[in-house]
């Protein structure tokens, strides 16, 4: 375990520069803002040239660059950055958005975990037969439908023809734990609440997943044939361990690559859910982004930019944390 | 010598492998017999199917490879029974407990996730010796302290990746031994490590055979080994045994055109050679391999009969047989 | 090898003739190309072979080289320009279901150009009258023009900063691979948002100044002179997605490079003296050629899905220019009563992108030494004795 602890604080050490190097990305993206910020926040042509002075003036828009990322910087991580154009505090509406986006992320993190892994062993289990030839065409056919062609097809299939889905509201049940009602309602096992969101999720969940499922199946496959034909399989065949426990020597091998991907996977669906989150009318993240975009919030659209990038960041230092619980070697 | 009471017997083993280019025939007819207490070795080039046999002893043999035909007769305390003829469960019973195998490479034979400790703890929980995987874990020490290793009740909780080549590979030993198995099956067990370490563990193994009242089936293409620990020794080449003889009788009196020559291309310390030979040829292709005799496009003394027939084993004394057409 | 005897298809005769039409081509380039790279020759003429067993493999070609076909001479084919609203000479055009046809005449026909006669709309027309066809064609343009843009330039920054990272190890891969962990710290379509979103102004700027270069991309996208406003925003598509797709290559490349560096081959070319830029390009590079062509491949199709993505959403491409993903987006207001405006886009991108993924599965295999083995050892014709 002290060695566990060792690799914890290294990899939190590296954590730092990556950290800094993400808010020179962010800065970057608030610098490249086009020409004249303040006077389309004033409201454009006929805005005041007072107000866009004092635009100017209270959000640095003039003052050299170290000057402008140190203001920014210092607003984002004191959480006092308020848009100048919805004149709220960016943070606070990240996080009354970000819920939402996690919940679509778990939902398609859910389904791709849940068909995706038996599907590969399945696969591998029946190597070359027809199951494993039709995994192989779905995870072609996954990585290459567009995601809100797919999220028509099925609202067709599912809404219109046979009403199976809610396509409207955001079930936000009275009580408050974590702030994520879907994970609130399954703690306070208010099995009602928790329908509802998944009725409104599921479909959202499974069109954002759909792309991930295809390619988790074809990695455990082949993650499970390469740890089984692994000379510790052999072994373990020699030294007469049944077939139960084979598996469980197996699989456990096979899930180190797996949990690299899917990890870096549950970074791609938040990326993702911007698509989603548009056409199934789901207040996330991603909407947020949008709607900051349209309203030439750039402000709100660096802070969301940085979230994000916090979010991938942490989820990348949880998967690193989980490959060295289960894999000894890393944690020298 | 004693009179050989048989703990397993081979007889007309064969194996192939069904690959891309086409049917390898890597056992073609192999017999042999294992007697109680000692050191039988098998011998021969890489490729010739040395551990292909071993590991058929027991099935184990995966896809693309099946066994073919033979019988592979187990003397056990409850009388002999065919292992070929066994399912898959009744196999697993046997295997690790009656018949335990020592695998070549102990970097890859080791689960690297798991601790060596719970690796043999595990064998020994699967073949009912303990009744739970932490019993396991303490009598694991004792295992690990039988087969010398170093500072036993930390080591049964490290990691393989933790141990050195050695100390993986006296784990993989006490794996092996962990259950008590009649016969140990030690496939080239000390190739992969140092030079100084393969003296020490073919030393334990040795003190381990005396002590535990183990037969070994050694496999290995060193000759030097084979002249040091192995009581009766046979010959591989290219899926068939050319030849068999108690180690002493087979060094000084080789028969088999291939064992002689492959005793020439050893260094012998006591005689000041010259040169080393090496064998003309090389290993036949087992997809089409030779008619005949598979060894006769590299024999120095072919006829014509070896060309298309292949030969039959010979009995020259109560202990010495050979393959080859010349003592017809 | 060359003694071997394979038996050969149609199709292995024609994968033959290209590569030695290639061949006689570099070795006109460079005099004894051929002598140098005969073992490379015959490699590839075994590589396609297998390529040429492989169904999925010739599915995914053929889609490719419709799409690329297409995308060329689409807007040549195209009934329609891809902003000519049919409502001016029938209101029936607008939101047309596919099968309606529609009566092109009187004098503004002959001012626009559009040869008079009926019509059928084959896949429909959207809100503005617009014919579904026409605008799919132009749209391939659009799809393949940005691709090829972003792939000629995005990866390459990755392989040559992998080559360099790997290569030289150190402080430089230090520095390096740590900008690469940076930008791989951020989703790809996140960024691609962010930089899609707040470029175009800049854009705009720069083609202002630079006429020839405006005029050069208009003609590239099959635009027309009035909407060189769009372009600013289709180009910072290009420039957001070249941000976005150079970090993966640079680890890759890296990877790759750091147990290439090992072998003798470099070690022998180092001793010799040989100048690194030539050791990296020259042995290094076509040595991890094989699955760096795997990803581009794949990475083709992943551009043409990000940037429909991207027009979906409402980034890059700008009303009226023909774009897969913005039509689905502008139809989108009528769904579900007008599915074709949905259905053929969302067909067009899949089946493109499904191509590039299929031939790249099937080169990943065929680059594999273990199944082209395989599949040699099928081609082969058993031989007597």
């Amino acid at each position: 375990m002290a060695e566990l602890r060792r690799f914890l604080v290294r990899r939190l050490l590296t954590f730092i520069p990556t950290l800094v190097g993400v808010t020179f990305i962010v800065f970057v993206i608030a610098a490249i803002l086009p020409a004249d910020p303040a006077r389309v926040w004033a409201g454009g042509e006929k805005a005041s040239p007072e107000v866009v002075q004092r635009l100017i003036e209270e959000y640095h828009l003039n003052d050299p660059i170290p000057v402008q990322y140190y203001f920014i910087m210092k607003k984002l991580f004191t959480n006092t950055m308020v848009s100048p154009v919805t004149h709220r505090y960016i943070w606070q509406d990240l996080m009354t958005f970000f819920p939402v986006t996690l919940q679509l992320t778990l939902v398609a993190f859910f389904f791709i975990i849940v068909i995706g892994i038996p599907l590969g062993i399945l696969a591998a289990l029946k190597r070359d037969s027809l199951l494993d030839t039709i995994v192989r065409i779905f995870a072609l056919i996954g990585v290459s439908t567009p995601i809100f062609w797919l999220a028509y097809l099925l609202i067709y299939v599912f809404y219109v023809k046979l009403h199976w889905i809610v396509l409207a509201g955001t079930p936000t049940p009275p009580y408050k734990i974590t702030g994520v009602p879907l994970i609130d309602s399954l703690l306070k096992l208010d099995f009602q609440t928790f329908a509802q969101i998944i009725k409104r999720y599921w479909l959202p969940g499974f069109v954002l997943g759909f792309a991930g499922i295809g390619v988790v199946a074809r990695i455990v496959r082949n993650s499970f044939l390469d740890a089984y034909s692994a000379d510790f399989t052999e072994f373990a065949m020699a030294r007469g361990l049944t077939k139960l426990r084979i598996y469980r020597h197996v699989l456990r091998n096979a899930m180190i690559p797996v949990v690299t991907v899917l990890g870096l996977m549950f970074g791609g669906l938040l990326a993702g859910a911007p698509i989603t989150e548009t056409i199934f009318g789901l207040p996330g993240l991603g909407k947020y982004m949008l709607n900051a975009i349209r309203l030439f919030d750039y402000l709100a659209l660096t802070g969301s930019v940085f979230f994000v990038g916090l979010i991938y960041l942490v989820a990348n230092l949880i998967v690193d944390i989980l490959y060295a619980v289960i894999d000894p070697r890393v944690r020298y | 010598m004693a009179i050989c009471e048989p703990i397993i017997e081979v007889r007309n083993l064969k194996v192939n492998f069904y690959t891309y280019a086409g049917i390898v025939k890597a056992i073609d007819g192999v017999s042999f017999k294992i007697c109680r207490g000692e050191t039988y070795c098998l011998v021969g080039e890489t490729g010739c199917g040395k551990s292909v046999t071993a590991r058929a002893l027991t099935k184990l043999i995966r896809p693309p490879g099946r066994i073919e035909g033979g019988e592979v007769i187990y003397y056990s305390d409850e009388g002999p029974i065919n292992l070929l003829e066994l399912n898959e469960e009744e196999l697993r019973k046997i295997r690790g407990a009656e018949i335990a195998y020592v695998f070549q490479d102990p970097t890859s034979a080791l689960d690297p996730l798991y601790t060596v400790g719970y690796q043999i703890a595990e064998t020994m929980y699967e073949h009912g010796r303990v009744s739970k995987i932490k019993e396991g874990i303490l009598r694991a020490v004792e295992v690990l302290r039988n087969v010398l290793m170093p500072d036993p009740e930390k080591r049964v909780h490290s990691y393989p990746h933790e141990l050195s080549g050695g100390m993986r590979q006296r784990s993989v030993i006490g794996i092996g031994l962990s259950n008590k198995p009649k016969l140990l099956i030690a496939d080239e067990p000390t190739t992969a490590l140092d030079a100084t370490v393969q003296a020490q563990l073919m030393d334990l193994l040795m003190d381990l055979k005396r002590r535990e009242n183990l037969t070994i089936l050694l496999i290995t293409h060193n000759l030097g080994l084979v002249a040091e620990v192995c009581d009766r020794v046979a010959v591989m080449y290219a899926g068939n045994i050319v030849e068999e003889a108690p180690v002493e009788e087979l060094f000084r009196n080789p028969l088999h055109p291939y064992t002689k020559a492959l005793l020439r291309a050893v260094p012998n310390p006591r005689k000041k050679s010259v040169r080393l030979e090496s064998i003309p040829g090389t290993v036949p292709n087992l997809i089409n391999p030779p008619p005949g005799c598979r060894f006769h496009p590299r024999c120095p003394r072919v006829m014509d009969i070896c060309r298309s027939k292949k030969p039959p084993e010979l009995w020259r004394g109560d202990d010495h047989r050979v393959a080859c057409w010349l003592y017809e | 090898m060359s003694e071997e005897v394979y038996e050969k298809k149609l199709l292995d005769k024609f994968s033959d003739a290209v590569i030695d039409a290639f061949a006689s081509l570099a070795d006109k380039i460079r005099p004894g190309w051929k002598k140098r790279n005969k073992s490379r020759i015959d490699e590839w003429k075994l590589m396609a072979y297998a390529f040429n067993r492989s169904p999925p493999g010739i599915i995914g070609a053929v889609l490719i080289v419709s799409f690329i076909v297409l995308a060329i001479v689409g807007p040549y084919l195209a009934p329609f320009s891809y902003d000519l609203q049919l409502t001016f000479f029938d209101p029936d055009a607008k939101r047309a279901p596919p099968g309606t046809v529609i009566e092109i005449k009187g004098k503004l026909a002959e001012v626009l150009g559009v040869k008079p006669g009926n019509y059928t709309l084959i896949l429909g027309a959207d809100d503005q009258g617009r014919d579904l066809l026409s605008r799919l064609l132009y749209g391939a343009r659009t799809s393949l023009v940005i691709a090829i843009l972003v792939m000629a330039v995005g990866p390459w920054i990755g392989i040559i900063l992998g080559l360099i990272a790997g290569y030289y190890g150190g402080k430089i891969d230090e520095l390096i691979m740590r900008i690469t962990d940076v930008f791989l710290a951020f989703p790809g379509l996140i960024l691609a948002i962010a930089f899609s979103a707040v470029l175009p102004p800049r854009i705009s700027v720069f083609l202002d100044n630079h006429p020839d270069v405006r005029d050069f991309f208009l003609t590239l996208f099959a635009l027309k002179p009035q909407h060189a406003g769009p372009l600013a925003s289709l180009l910072a598509v290009v420039v957001a997605l070249w941000i976005v797709w150079w970090p993966g290559y640079a680890r890759l490349v890296r990877g790759m490079t750091l147990s290439e560096r090992e072998n003798i081959y470099v070690e022998a070319a180092r001793a010799l003296g040989v100048p690194t830029r030539w050791i990296l390009l020259r042995h290094i590079l076509p040595n991890i050629l094989g699955p760096i062509l795997v990803y581009l491949t794949l990475d083709f199709g992943g551009v043409i899905l990000t940037e429909a993505g991207l027009s979906f959403l409402g980034l890059g491409a700008v009303p009226p220019i023909a774009d897969w993903g913005r039509i689905i987006y502008d139809g989108s207001n009528y769904f579900p009563k007008d599915w074709w405006t949905i259905l053929y886009p969302g067909l067009a991108i899949f089946l493109t992108v499904l191509g590039f993924n299929l031939v790249g599965d099937t080169l990943r295999d065929v680059l594999d030494p273990k199944t082209r083995r395989s599949i040699e050892f099928k081609v082969k014709k058993k031989r007597e004795g």
